[in-house]
């Protein structure tokens, strides 16, 4: 390296100075959920644009004379801004509001905390999702969301502890009634996916009927349509 | 944690600020350098153990970098905007001392092409030996070298970056 070389490297070193925020392992992980659960809609939108398209394009070959076409709705898919999951909404949901600020992981919070995405369903059936980096295993992490929803709510302990699989990933899903006896219908499904927890927790608006096996239908409908990174 | 995970982990807390301080220079804003380091980041995640094993992790990164940030030049979707002129600093103190020099320099980084900024860059910023230099742009020693060599012709010829220097070496 020569003079020069040295000069402008020592003037290169003055301008650059500190950058003000740190890059950090879990904001990378972040992003490269968010990047592969837009991968995991794309596919999923085109998978579901083939799936309307070819059998309209058949019921417009086999019918000469056509009738309107009346294929089902373009599908809705719903990308959650903090967490970087992706639901592809089944009929009779919808997005109700999307969080504008990211869990913290602690406690339970509910379907009227800015913290959760929250989506209505069929009747007043409500959905709630949230999410937070955990170094829990999904026992444990399980554990802890039950300890965090008794402690804030009057919910007896699950009455029902089922494993299931939400995008592909082990899933517990929790059933309770809450407060005990005649409360409502509350499920909570659990997934701990590469260092990240993610919860969905349905209930219905307080006041409102409970249709427990058709809530438990579409709450299932629900979790179906949820992508995760791969 | 598992230790991919912990090994990339540890990767980012050591090299970030580095990492950034380059990017900086490419990008001449800390929003787009750090957008730009969590962009390579993101790249070279998927697949950090395979890295790991068959390649130096740091040149990865800065190729991923120096890609990402030439792709986005391409698309010139970031907006940067070449200034013809550098305007002066009316600034008193060490604060105008700095501003200058900040504003100089990027006004002379924008006046290279993405190659001669490139290669300015790894080479006499972040001292890599050319032939890593060569291994991060992907292409011969003798262009690292050739492209260097008109990089450091051209910010000769740069009155305002011969003043600084000047008033360096006083």
């Amino acid at each position: 390296m020569n003079g020069m070389d040295r000069q402008l490297r020592d003037l290169l070193q003055a301008a650059v100075g500190e950058p003000p925020r740190r890059v950090s392992a879990e904001g990378v992980r972040r992003r490269v959920i968010r990047r592969r659960a837009v991968e995991y809609v794309t596919a999923a939108a085109a998978v579901a644009a083939i799936a309307v398209i070819i059998p309209v394009g058949i019921g417009a070959l086999g019918h000469g004379h056509g009738r309107p076409n009346s294929g089902p709705a373009a599908a809705r898919v719903f990308t959650s801004r903090h967490y970087g999951y992706a639901e592809a909404l089944p009929a009779g949901w919808r997005l109700a509001r999307q969080a504008t600020r990211q869990w913290d992981g602690k406690g339970g919070p509910g379907y009227d905390r800015p913290v959760v995405d929250l989506f209505q369903g069929p009747g007043s059936l409500q959905a709630w999702a949230d999410a937070a980096p955990t170094n829990k295993n999904l026992d444990s992490y399980t554990s802890a969301t039950i300890r965090a929803v008794r402690a804030a709510h009057p919910c007896p302990a699950p009455q029902t502890d089922q494993a299931i699989t939400i995008g592909g990933a082990p899933a517990r899903l929790l059933t309770m009634q809450c407060p005990a006896g005649s409360g409502f219908l509350v499920e909570i499904a659990v997934t701990v996916h590469h260092g990240t927890a993610f919860v969905f927790t349905s209930q219905h608006q307080p006041g409102t009927p409970v249709h427990k096996p058709a809530d438990r239908a579409a709450f299932r409908r629900f979790l179906a349509g949820i992508g995760l990174q791969q | 944690m598992d230790a991919e995970a912990e090994g990339f982990a540890k990767f980012v807390e050591a090299r970030q600020r580095a990492l950034q301080r380059t990017a900086w220079l490419l990008t001449g804003d800390w929003a787009l350098a750090e957008d730009l380091v969590q962009t390579a980041l993101v790249r070279s995640w998927p697949r950090w153990e395979r890295i790991r094993r068959r390649d130096d992790p740091e040149i990865y990164v800065r190729r991923a970098m120096v890609n990402s940030w030439a792709s986005w030049r391409r698309r010139r979707w970031r907006g940067e905007r070449p200034a013809g002129a550098v305007p002066d600093a009316p600034m008193a103190g060490d604060l105008a001392a700095e501003a200058a020099v900040r504003v100089t320099v990027q006004g002379a980084l924008r006046s290279l092409t993405a190659r001669q900024r490139a290669v300015l860059v790894l080479r006499v910023f972040d001292d890599l030996p050319e032939a890593q230099v060569a291994q991060v742009l992907g292409c011969a020693v003798g262009t690292v070298k050739a492209t260097l060599a008109r990089a450091m012709a051209r910010l000769r010829e740069d009155p305002r970056l011969a003043g600084l220097m000047d008033r360096e070496t006083q």
